[in-house]
C-alpha cells in the first residue's frame, strides 16, 4: 500500500511539464545571443585590422580587387584585356 | 543517442543555430523538473532552465571535447547554477536541516493531499539528498551519472538516495496505516 | 534593441565595403537613400546597351548608350568610395545603428553585386552585342588588322542578310579561326561569277570607282593595292585588289548559284581573303551577328563609328 502511493506520486512527478512557452523563450534568447556574438566577432576582427596601417591597406586593396571583378570582366568582354 | 547528440553539437557549432532546438525540446522538461525540485519555486526554475540552455549554447565548444552524455552535461550546469542561486539567495540557510518542518499527518487524506504532503516532504529534504533523489527516482539516471553531476562518489549518492527515501517513507507509513 | 546602441562608423571599413560594392559603404553609414541608387547604377550598362542595339546604329548611340554608361558606372564606383569615407569621417562615433546595419546584409548585397553584373555582362555579350578584335587584314580597307568591332546579335525576328552587309559567322570549316568577319556579296538564289578581278552578280558586273591614293592615307601603311568603291544593290563599299596589271593574283575563275538559306561572302581585301570562294556559301544559321561599329580603330580615330551603314 505504501509502495502503491509512493509509486503513484513518483509517476505524477515524472509527468510534470514546464510551461509551454519555455522552449520558445530559450530559442529566442539563444538567437539573440548568437546575433550579439556575431556582432562582437566582427568588432574584434575590425579592431585587429585597425591596429596596423598595413592591414588596413591590405583589406581595402583586397576589397578593390574583388569589387572591380565585374569591371575586369567587362574589359575582357570588350577585348581591352586578354586573359 | 550519444553519437546523435554529438552530431547535433557539431551542426550547431557549424552555425546551424536552429538545430539547438532539438536539445531544448528533448531536455527542457527534465532540466525544469530538476531545477524546480532544487529551487522549490516554479518561477526560479523557469528562469534557471533558460540560463542553463543559454550557458550550454554559449559553451558548446567546450562540451565537444568532453566525454559525458549531453544530458549529464546539462544536469551538471543546472546543478551548479541552482547551488549558486541558493547560496546567493539565503546564504544563512544553506544548512537546510534548520528549515525542515514536521509534516504532521492528518486524518482522512485523499490522494491529492497525500501527493502534496510528499511534495512538501521532498522540499524539506537537504539539498544534496533532494538532488540525488530527483535524479535517481524521477529522472531515473544511473548512479554513476548522478555521481558525475554532483561531483561525488557512487557510494555517497547511494546513501543520499537511501536517506531521502527513508525520510519520505517514514512520512508516508503512518498516513497509509491510518487509511487502511 | 539595436536602435539603442551608439556606434562608430569607421572610414576604412566604409571604404572597403564601398570598394567591394558601390553603395554598401553608404548603407553602412546609414544613408540607404543614397546607397541604393549608387548600388543599382550598374544596371544602366546592360539597359543602355540593349537600347542601343534596338535602334539604328549611329555614332551618337555608340557614345551615349554604350561608352558613356560604362564610363559613368566607373565614375560612380570611385565617387561612392570617396563619399563613403567622407561620410564615415563626418559621422564619427555618433551613429545610431539601423536595422539593416548587419554583416549579413552587407555580404548579401556584395555577393549579389559581384555575381549579377558578371551574369548580365555575359548575357549582353551572348545576346545583344559582342566585341571582337580583328586579327587579320582580309577585310581591309573597311576593317583593318587590330580594329575592335562591336557585333550586334540582337537581330530582327526573320533577319536575312542583305547584299553589302558586314557579318560575323562561325567558321564552317574545322581549320582556322572560329569566327570570321566578311561582307555578304550575294544572297540565296543569286548567281555569282568571278573572272579575274571582275565580279558578276546575276550576270551583271558590279561597277567600281577607283579611289585616289591620296585619300587613303588615313588608313595607314597597311592598305596596299588598288582600292575602289564597289556598288552592289545600291550599297557602296571599299574593296582592294592587288596591283597586278597582268592579273596574276586574281587569275582564277569561279561560278556558283547561292543555295536556299545561304549567303555568299567575300573579304573586301579580295586577293588576301579566305572566303566563300574556298569554303562555299554560308548557311544562315552560322551567322552570329551584324557588324555595327568600330569602337576602337587601329591606325586612326577618324575611322571610329558606324561601319555597316545601309546607305
Amino acid at each position: 500500500m505504501t509502495d502503491d502511493f509512493y509509486n503513484r506520486w513518483l509517476a505524477q512527478r515524472r509527468q510534470e511539464l514546464p510551461p509551454s512557452t519555455l522552449p520558445d523563450e530559450i530559442m529566442k534568447r539563444v538567437g539573440e545571443l548568437e546575433q550579439h556574438r556575431q556582432a562582437t566577432r566582427w568588432l574584434r576582427l575590425i579592431q585587429r585590422v585597425e591596429h596596423s596601417r598595413v592591414s588596413r591597406w591590405a583589406v581595402c586593396g583586397g576589397a578593390l580587387v574583388v569589387g572591380s571583378l565585374p569591371f575586369l570582366f567587362l574589359a575582357y568582354v570588350a577585348r581591352f584585356v586578354n586573359f | 543517442m550519444g553519437v546523435e547528440d554529438r552530431e547535433l553539437v557539431r551542426r550547431v557549432l557549424a552555425g546551424h543555430t536552429d538545430d539547438f532546438r532539438v536539445f531544448v525540446d528533448r531536455y527542457q522538461p527534465s532540466i525544469y523538473r530538476f531545477t524546480r525540485a532544487l529551487l522549490r519555486n516554479r518561477e526560479d526554475a523557469y528562469d534557471v532552465t533558460q540560463e542553463v540552455f543559454l550557458a550550454a549554447f554559449a559553451n558548446l565548444s567546450s562540451y565537444a571535447s568532453s566525454r559525458a552524455a549531453f544530458s549529464t552535461w546539462l544536469f551538471t550546469i543546472a546543478h551548479n547554477r541552482c547551488i549558486n542561486l541558493l547560496k546567493r539567495q539565503r546564504p544563512a540557510l544553506l544548512d537546510e536541516r534548520a528549515e525542515v518542518e514536521d509534516v504532521a499527518p492528518r486524518d482522512a487524506l485523499d490522494n491529492e493531499e497525500l501527493a502534496q504532503q510528499l511534495d512538501r516532504a521532498l522540499d524539506a529534504l537537504p539539498l544534496e539528498q533532494r538532488s540525488a533523489f530527483v535524479l535517481a527516482e524521477i529522472e531515473e539516471l544511473p548512479y554513476s551519472e548522478i555521481a558525475r553531476i554532483e561531483r561525488t562518489t557512487v557510494g555517497t549518492v547511494k546513501s543520499r538516495i537511501h536517506r531521502a527515501k527513508q525520510r519520505l517513507r517514514s512520512l508516508l507509513e503512518p498516513v497509509v496505516k491510518e487509511l487502511t | 534593441m539595436a536602435s539603442m546602441i551608439k556606434s562608430r562608423r569607421i572610414p576604412w571599413v566604409a571604404l572597403a565595403l564601398s570598394f567591394l560594392s558601390a553603395g554598401v559603404g553608404h548603407i553602412y553609414c546609414g544613408r540607404i537613400a543614397k546607397g541604393l541608387p549608387l548600388y543599382f547604377a550598374w544596371i544602366l550598362v546592360p539597359l543602355c546597351v540593349t537600347a542601343a542595339a534596338l535602334g539604328p546604329p549611329s555614332v551618337a548611340s555608340l557614345v551615349l548608350l554604350v561608352l558613356l554608361p560604362v564610363l559613368s558606372v566607373i565614375i560612380v564606383y570611385f565617387y561612392a568610395a570617396i563619399d563613403a569615407v567622407r561620410l564615415a569621417h563626418e559621422i564619427g562615433s555618433e551613429y545610431t545603428l539601423r536595422d539593416y546595419n548587419r554583416a549579413a546584409v552587407y555580404w548579401l548585397l556584395i555577393i549579389v553585386h559581384i555575381i549579377y553584373p558578371i551574369g548580365l555582362i555575359a548575357g549582353v555579350r551572348g545576346m545583344v552585342y559582342e566585341a571582337f578584335l580583328v586579327p587579320a587584314s582580309s577585310m581591309s580597307p573597311t576593317i583593318l588588322n587590330g580594329d575592335r568591332i562591336l557585333v550586334r546579335k540582337l537581330l530582327p525576328m526573320h533577319y536575312f542578310p542583305d547584299r553589302g552587309d558586314l557579318i560575323v559567322f562561325r567558321n564552317p570549316e574545322p581549320t582556322g579561326g572560329t569566327t570570321f568577319v566578311k561582307r555578304v556579296v550575294a544572297v540565296a538564289g543569286d548567281h555569282v561569277q568571278m573572272d579575274g578581278s571582275r565580279l558578276l552578280i546575276n550576270g551583271r558586273e558590279l561597277e567600281r570607282e577607283r579611289v585616289p591614293d591620296e585619300s587613303l592615307r588615313i588608313l595607314g601603311e597597311e592598305v596596299t593595292g588598288e582600292v575602289s568603291y564597289e556598288v552592289n544593290s545600291a550599297r557602296r563599299y571599299l574593296v582592294a585588289y592587288e596591283d597586278t596589271p597582268d592579273g596574276t593574283a586574281a587569275d582564277r575563275e569561279f561560278e556558283i548559284t547561292v543555295p536556299e538559306r545561304h549567303v555568299f561572302v567575300l573579304g573586301d581585301n579580295r586577293d588576301r581573303s579566305n572566303d566563300s570562294r574556298n569554303f562555299g556559301a554560308i548557311h544562315i544559321g552560322d551567322v552570329i551577328g551584324y557588324v555595327d561599329y568600330i569602337y576602337w580603330p587601329s591606325e586612326s580615330w577618324t575611322r571610329f563609328g558606324v561601319v555597316n551603314a545601309g546607305d
